[in-house]
């Protein structure tokens, strides 16, 4: 005869099952984290030349703020495509702003505008007789910024340079006082404090003869695997296409062994003089090399024993005016939206399994969308202008396509990043927790 | 030669008709007869005087009141001196307590005979019951006025005292004195009436230039009658006839009366501090007569100095030497320490073995262990020839030490990574010593993050008391807690198993299983000191079966001990408290609605005055004693009921449901949930057994608590997580442990008898698991767990610059700014990291200061540095890892700016912050107030408004030039003060409420103690044969 339950133990029982079913079927009652998600305001550079400088928003109504201004408020532009002087202050918003620069020339310089992340590098420029150009940093900040400036020549690195910006300001710093006489030079520059946007502007001169200009996007940080994305290739006269400069740098502590290769519709291959060759640590080399292809945009791609940063400058006359754009190394695709201010551009993407969604929204005020696919290269080109365009990497696993804008016409040479401005941040809402001053 | 001495034997009776007839008899029967002999009775009231009177011993009455010296006086008075050169007269005085031995007054007589500096002789005293109990054999006084006498407490006479000495005095009973000396010196003082008039006769005759010895071989049996308080003290001088008081008085007033005026104030401090704690002691011992006995005592000496000053007078003119003549005879401070142990000890000693004889309800030993033999294995030893054996055999042979062995390997091999100071999960880092842990219990207001008035509980208390087993070193005692804690979990287990009668393999198999658990394990890794230090206790309080000690009506004082015994729980678990309390709260109501009948029947009133209430009383006393005693601390409790569920030390989530289930409590860096521990095996057993019905119900009853709040998120103690279930789990475990072992004990042998079935396999299964887990998280504790939340010598986590910033007078406070996972955290320093018990008293952080850190991080904040500033925060730091993102919203905000960036983090200084106390005169020109950690003194020179960054509390008190101040709350929720005018200001938190609930809760537990200890006996009350 088995023993039956006491009453009490059936009680208890009946206890814990009805707790099990409560506690397992009731909604957890947990912490809310409140997020605040917010694109960070941008900053447009202001006109660095003789000629204009537009910063070219998503509408009217996007709010912006001159640097510097006795108000610290922010007001509605007015016009989708802003001619400014002083560098602006954008609010915070995703489609990606983008500031054009034209001379008189004519050459054309395009950059994004954008917030610094705080560790930007700067592969092009000259701090030779024919430079006008120089750095360009803007602090939108309302506290003092502080950014460390590690230059790098031909010779090797320079002494550290820290400049103090003071809020709601911009300090320009020429390159041919940055980096007297050096043809080659690389910049990695540190924001150590403060809300702070860098732009470098390559502008040449020679005498009263402008030899173009171009903003140098800020490439990707040093790496074993670096792609630059749409290099132009135009033709500037029959059998003559646009000159090209590889500048390269090995910033770290041990030299290395680059191999390149040349991507475009024609194929792959390495040029000559680039299939193999050593880079001496901390010194910036300048290699001109020609690729024999018939495409006129490219991309170069290149591998390294050690991490490297590199860019490439191409040079050519558009209505026989000379001008050259500076085609920095990319980041793997990411979706980006960006205003073009009826700019056409030419898209290059480069990556073994390329699928990007592209759309546009026209000049004409027609919009439309294209699914851009391909092997190794794939370039896509509007037939007008463009207000802004979307484009959204559908192989998002294949972290290998990378492109960029190159803007190729009468109106002069220019690269452009296709990358967006500034980022989506969340920030959830502080809780206060006293575990935050435990030693945990 | 004897024949020199004439002796007249002098009896003082005063109620001695008990002794009497054996001390009459003994008298006659001496081998030297008496010359002469003469009775004197103070008043008797029983058949003393006839008694004396049908020996045919002249009988002098005198008066009830009269004292032994004047009962001496009477009968010298009428007794004729002996004069002359042939003989000498010596008197024999005699108590009619004591009986001398038939040689006695011969041995004395030697004792004199060829000394004559010798004025008196005392015998070898014994007790009248147990005769070869020694009293004394000489006297002396020490300092603090206690009689001397250099015995052992109930020393036997083994003839170790035989040799002849010199001594300060001797008791008058059965002393020989030479007549014409003791009546030079004026005899016995009458302000002595009784009780060590004995002593200040032999300090004066020692100050006279005599002698005083014993004479050992003299026995005298004594009963001591008036000292054990077997007769009434009925002299004069005896206040409210009280012989305690007597014989205080009468010893201070020896002191007093005889050591030079040099030596009189140390003296009198001396005696005073010896009678209060002396009073206190007696005051433990429950018997409040005579600790007022010792403070009175005092008191008449005090009122009355007149009668000191004459007696000092009356020695002074007798004195021939000086006082230090007697310095060699007071006992040396040294014997007096070592005696005062030794009574201690045996006190202690005395209580353990009463308090063992009322836990046992049968007195049969359980095991060799309890009849005091050392070596527990001898329980399983047969008894063979003991044979030799290897080391293995030997820890075979010895389950215990391999037990131990065991545990204490695995302990060393997994804190490797706690060696050091602790601190991480729940744990902040330890202050540097147990004054820092009193001194945050005692104030009311605590500098945590922007201030708190709340009660600090009273773990905090207890831990800072413990540490001073480690000379106050708070952070070695942690560690030390941590580290020990597997084997001593084991070892009270173990204890706690063994005391239920069962084999010692299956006591340590339990302590192993117990040691092993995972609440033992995940609290040592997460830091959770509560759970650690009730994992320690809680088997040794269960043991104790406290609800059936209620149930079953047991004293009241073990009663107040397990209530004690509770309230130490519950002051680390506020959940225990609260079932404890539900439970005690339970049983009242059951009884009373059992007893509906009877309440109906003699109405409430009367059934509360009249009906027997033995076990609702209990249960009352287990509900109120816990709660009192951890008051004020528990009725926050009820303010805040959420933090109930909350454990010492910082919030850090519990396991899952499932965990909880499988009676793991879970939680970062415990034991992996797939190491089954046996205890849920355990419970099916004990429930399927339907054997053990209390222990059943109670475990369940638990386990659905714990899973009803295991999920809970409760905010408190500065941060928030899941409830932490580990304390209820372990009482679980103990619940279900000793049944579980009592079952297998009783079915293994059976196993091996009966054929192959369920049984079989379920034992199989229940084997393989426990080997499994044990083996299991033995692995684990000394792989991953070694790499636990708590660990040694993290680094600080506040800058050092910050930390020594905030000591000047400014008294800045920094807001420290963190990411864990995808939330930023943020809390308010003084400048150090948090510390143990800080946590416990945080507070919500207020609102103002809420929405300015939001909008800071959002980015909106125009006035965040403002606010932020006003509260005298000085400083932002971010620590690593930093956000980029809020590091640019704070860079480009305004208002802060970057101090510095190091691989510790970011800081910002806040711009126009304020120091803790500020003025705001009529310029609106900001003015710094020196401070002190909480309080302030300083001079303002104008007007204005004091502003205080605090969290308002309405404690806050401010004078000016002494005038108070009225406290108001400023808009952003500061306190303020307004002053008119230039002068002096004071800041101060009133902790005169904290200072009494705590002065309250410091006396209940005292006088819980005090019930709770074995009282005291009166002298009346002691057995006879124990006195004498």
């Amino acid at each position: 005869m088995k023993p039956k339950l006491n009453r009490s133990t059936l009680l208890a029982l009946a206890g814990l099952s009805a707790a099990i079913l409560i506690t397992n079927f009731t909604p957890k009652i947990g912490t809310a984290i409140k997020l605040v998600q917010n694109f960070p305001a941008t900053v447009c550079p202001g006109n660095l030349s003789t000629g204009s400088a537009t910063a070219v928003l998503a509408n009217a109504k996007v709010k912006v703020r001159s640097i510097p201004s006795k108000s610290n408020a922010l007001s509605a532009a007015g016009s989708a495509n802003n001619l400014v002087t002083k560098p602006l202050l954008v609010d915070g918003d995703a489609l990606s702003a983008i500031s054009v620069l034209r001379g008189t020339s004519p050459w054309l310089a395009t950059a994004v505008c954008a917030i610094s992340n705080g560790d930007t590098w700067f592969v092009g420029g000259s701090g030779s007789l024919t430079s006008k150009g120089g750095l360009d940093i803007v602090n939108s900040g309302l506290s003092v910024s502080v950014v460390d400036l590690y230059v790098f020549t031909s010779k090797g690195p320079a002494p550290l340079s820290s400049v103090t910006i003071a809020p709601n300001s911009e300090k320009r710093i020429f390159l041919d006082a940055l980096a007297p006489g050096e043809e080659s030079i690389a910049i990695h520059a540190i924001t150590r404090s403060g809300r702070v946007s860098t732009f470098l502007f390559d502008e040449r001169r020679k005498g009263l003869r402008s030899l173009g200009a171009d903003f140098v996007s800020p490439g990707a940080k040093p790496a074993n695997h670096v792609v630059i994305p749409a290099i132009s290739n135009i033709v500037v006269a029959k059998g003559k296409h646009a000159a090209a400069l590889l500048r390269i740098l090995a910033p770290g502590n041990i030299d290395a062994t680059v191999k390149a290769s040349v991507i475009s519709s024609d194929g792959s291959f390495a040029p000559i003089g680039l299939d193999g060759f050593s880079l001496t640590r901390g010194q910036v080399r300048d290699i001109n090399f020609s690729p024999v292809i018939a495409s006129g945009i490219y991309s170069l791609v290149l591998d390294s024993d050690q991490p490297i940063v590199a860019a490439v400058q191409s040079t050519a006359a558009a209505s026989g005016t000379p001008d050259f754009a500076w085609s920095s190394s990319a980041n793997p695709l990411t979706a980006v939206s960006m205003n073009f201010g009826g700019l056409t551009p030419t898209v290059q993407f480069t990556g073994a399994n390329i699928s990007v969604q592209v759309s546009w929204i026209a000049v004409t005020g027609k919009s439309g969308s294209q699914t851009i696919a391909g092997t190794d290269s794939a370039t896509w080109k509007p037939k007008t202008g463009l207000i802004r365009a979307t484009f959204n990497n559908l192989a998002n696993s294949d972290k290998s396509t990378y492109g960029s804008v190159i803007f190729q016409g009468s109106g002069g040479l220019s690269h452009l990043l296709l990358a967006p401005g500034a980022v989506l941040e969340s920030a959830s809402i502080p809780v206060p927790d006293a575990g935050v001053i435990a030693r945990r | 030669m004897a024949e020199n001495f004439f002796v007249t034997a002098i009896l003082v009776s005063h109620d001695g008709a008990t002794w009497l007839p054996e001390t009459i008899a003994a008298i006659f029967s001496q081998t030297r007869p008496v010359d002469r002999i003469i009775a004197v009775d103070n008043g008797s009231i029983d058949n003393s005087v006839r008694l004396i009177d049908g020996a045919g011993i002249t009988v002098i009455k005198s008066d009830r009141e009269a004292g032994f010296g004047d009962a001496i006086d009477l009968a010298l008075g009428r007794t004729k001196a002996i004069t002359g050169d042939a003989q000498e007269e010596l008197i024999w005085i005699l108590h009619d307590d004591c009986a001398p031995s038939r040689s006695a007054l011969k041995f004395l007589i030697e004792g004199l005979e060829n000394n004559p500096q010798r004025a008196y002789v005392g015998p070898k005293l014994r007790g009248w019951y147990d005769r070869n109990h020694l009293l004394e054999v000489g006297i002396s006084i020490a300092v603090n006025g206690a009689r001397w006498t250099g015995l052992e407490p109930r020393e036997k006479d083994q003839g170790q005292h035989d040799e002849v000495k010199d001594v300060l005095a001797v008791s008058t009973a059965a002393m020989l004195a030479r007549r014409k000396i003791f009546e030079d010196l004026g005899g016995l003082d009458p302000n002595l009436a009784l009780f060590r008039d004995d002593v200040d006769l032999g300090w004066r005759t020692r100050v006279a230039g005599y002698a005083v010895a014993t004479a050992p071989q003299a026995v005298v049996f004594h009963a001591e009658a008036s000292a054990s308080e077997r007769r009434s003290v009925d002299v004069e001088e005896a206040f409210l006839g009280r012989p305690r008081l007597l014989d205080r008085r009468n010893a201070a007033f020896v002191l007093l009366a005889n050591v030079s005026w040099w030596l009189l104030p140390w003296v009198a401090i001396q005696l005073l501090g010896a009678a209060m704690i002396r009073a206190i002691g007696y005051l433990v011992a429950k018997l409040p007569g005579y600790a007022g006995d010792e403070l009175a005592a005092v008191a008449l000496i005090v009122l009355k100095p007149t009668d000191l000053i004459k007696a000092r007078r009356a020695r002074r003119a007798k004195r021939l030497l000086s006082v230090q003549v007697v310095r060699q005879f007071i006992p040396p401070r040294g014997s007096q320490i070592r005696l005062a142990i030794e009574k201690t000890s045996a006190a202690i000693s005395n209580f353990l073995h009463l308090n063992k004889k009322e836990e046992d309800s049968s007195n049969e030993p359980l095991s060799y262990a309890d009849i005091g033999v050392i070596d527990e294995t001898f329980d399983d030893l047969d008894a063979q020839q003991p044979k030799k054996t290897n080391r293995f055999e030997t820890l075979r042979n010895r389950p215990l030490l391999f037990g131990l062995a065991a545990i204490t390997l695995i302990t060393v091999l997994a804190a490797r990574n706690r060696y050091g100071a602790l601190s991480g999960g729940a744990l902040p880092v330890s202050p540097d010593g147990a004054s820092d842990l009193f001194r945050k219990f005692g104030e009311s207001w605590h500098q945590v993050g922007l201030g708190s008035a709340a009660s600090t509980p009273p773990w905090v208390g207890i831990l800072g008391l413990a540490s001073l087993i480690t000379f106050g070193k708070l952070k070695f005692f942690i560690a030390l807690l941590f580290w020990v804690t597997p084997p001593l979990a084991f070892f009270v287990m173990y204890r706690s198993i063994k005391r239920t009668g069962l084999t010692i393999r299956f006591a340590v198999l339990g302590g192993l299983i117990y040691a092993m658990s995972p609440v033992v394990w995940n609290s040592i890794s997460q830091g959770r000191i509560g759970t650690l230090v009730i994992a320690l206790v809680a088997p040794t309080f269960i043991s104790l079966a406290p609800l059936q000690a209620a149930l079953k009506t047991s004293s009241w004082r073990r009663i107040y001990y397990l209530a004690l015994f509770a309230s130490f729980i519950s002051a680390f678990s506020a959940l225990f408290l609260v079932i404890w309390s539900g439970l005690a709260l339970y049983f009242v109501i059951a009884e009373l609605i059992n007893r509906s009948a009877e309440i109906k029947e003699l109405s409430p009133i009367n059934f509360l005055m009249t009906a027997e209430l033995a076990r609702v009383k209990r249960f009352v006393a287990f509900f109120i004693i816990p709660l009192l005693l951890n008051a004020p601390w528990s009725a926050s409790l009820l303010v805040h009921p959420t933090q109930i569920l909350l454990d010492p030390g910082l919030p850090v989530s519990g396991g899952s449901l499932s965990q909880v289930l499988l009676l793991n409590p879970g939680g970062t860096s415990g034991v992996p949930t797939w190491l089954v521990a046996p205890f849920i095996i355990f419970l099916a057993i004990v429930l399927a057994s339907n054997r053990y019905i209390g222990e059943t119900v109670l475990s369940l009853g638990l386990l659905a608590i714990a899973v009803s709040v295991s999920q809970l998120h409760i905010s408190g103690h500065g941060s928030i997580g899941t409830v932490w279930t580990g304390t209820l789990l372990l009482f679980i475990e103990i619940l279900i442990l000793q049944p579980a072992l009592k079952i297998a004990s009783t079915l293994i042998p059976n196993l091996r008898g009966s054929a192959l079935g369920f049984r079989h396999l379920g034992s199989a299964v229940t084997a393989v698991v426990v080997i499994f887990s044990m083996f299991g998280t033995s692995v684990w504790a000394i792989t991953n767990g070694a790499n636990s939340l708590v660990t040694s010598n993290k680094r600080a986590v506040i800058p050092a610059f910050v930390t020594s910033l905030s000591q000047s007078p400014a008294k800045p406070k920094t807001l420290v700014l963190g990411m864990e996972g995808s939330v930023l955290k943020y809390f308010i320093t003084r400048g150090g990291d948090l510390e143990i018990g800080d946590p416990d008293v945080t507070v919500a952080t207020p609102q103002e200061i809420e929405l300015a850190v939001a909008d800071l991080i959002s980015g909106v904040g125009i006035s965040s540095s403002k606010v932020i500033g006003a509260y005298g925060i000085q400083y932002i730091f971010m620590k690593t890892p930093v956000d980029p993102g809020v590091v640019r919203t704070i860079d480009g905000i305004g208002g802060f700016t970057r101090s510095s960036a190091t691989a510790d983090g970011v800081i910002w200084k806040v711009v126009g912050s304020r120091s803790r106390l500020s003025i705001f005169d009529a310029a609106a020109a900001v003015t710094q107030l020196d401070s002190n950690d909480i309080g302030a003194m300083s001079k303002v020179s104008s007007p204005g408004v004091i502003t205080l960054a605090e969290k308002y509390d309405s404690g806050w008190h401010m004078l000016f030039d002494g005038t108070p101040l009225k406290l108001e709350q400023s808009n952003i929720g500061l306190p303020t003060f307004a002053v008119s005018d230039a002068g002096t200001i004071t800041l101060l938190h009133d902790g005169t409420k904290r200072r009494a609930l705590v002065s309250i809760e410091f006396i209940s537990l005292l006088t819980v103690i005090v019930l709770a200890l074995p009282a005291g006996r009166r002298r009346r009350e002691i057995d006879i044969e124990e006195l004498a």
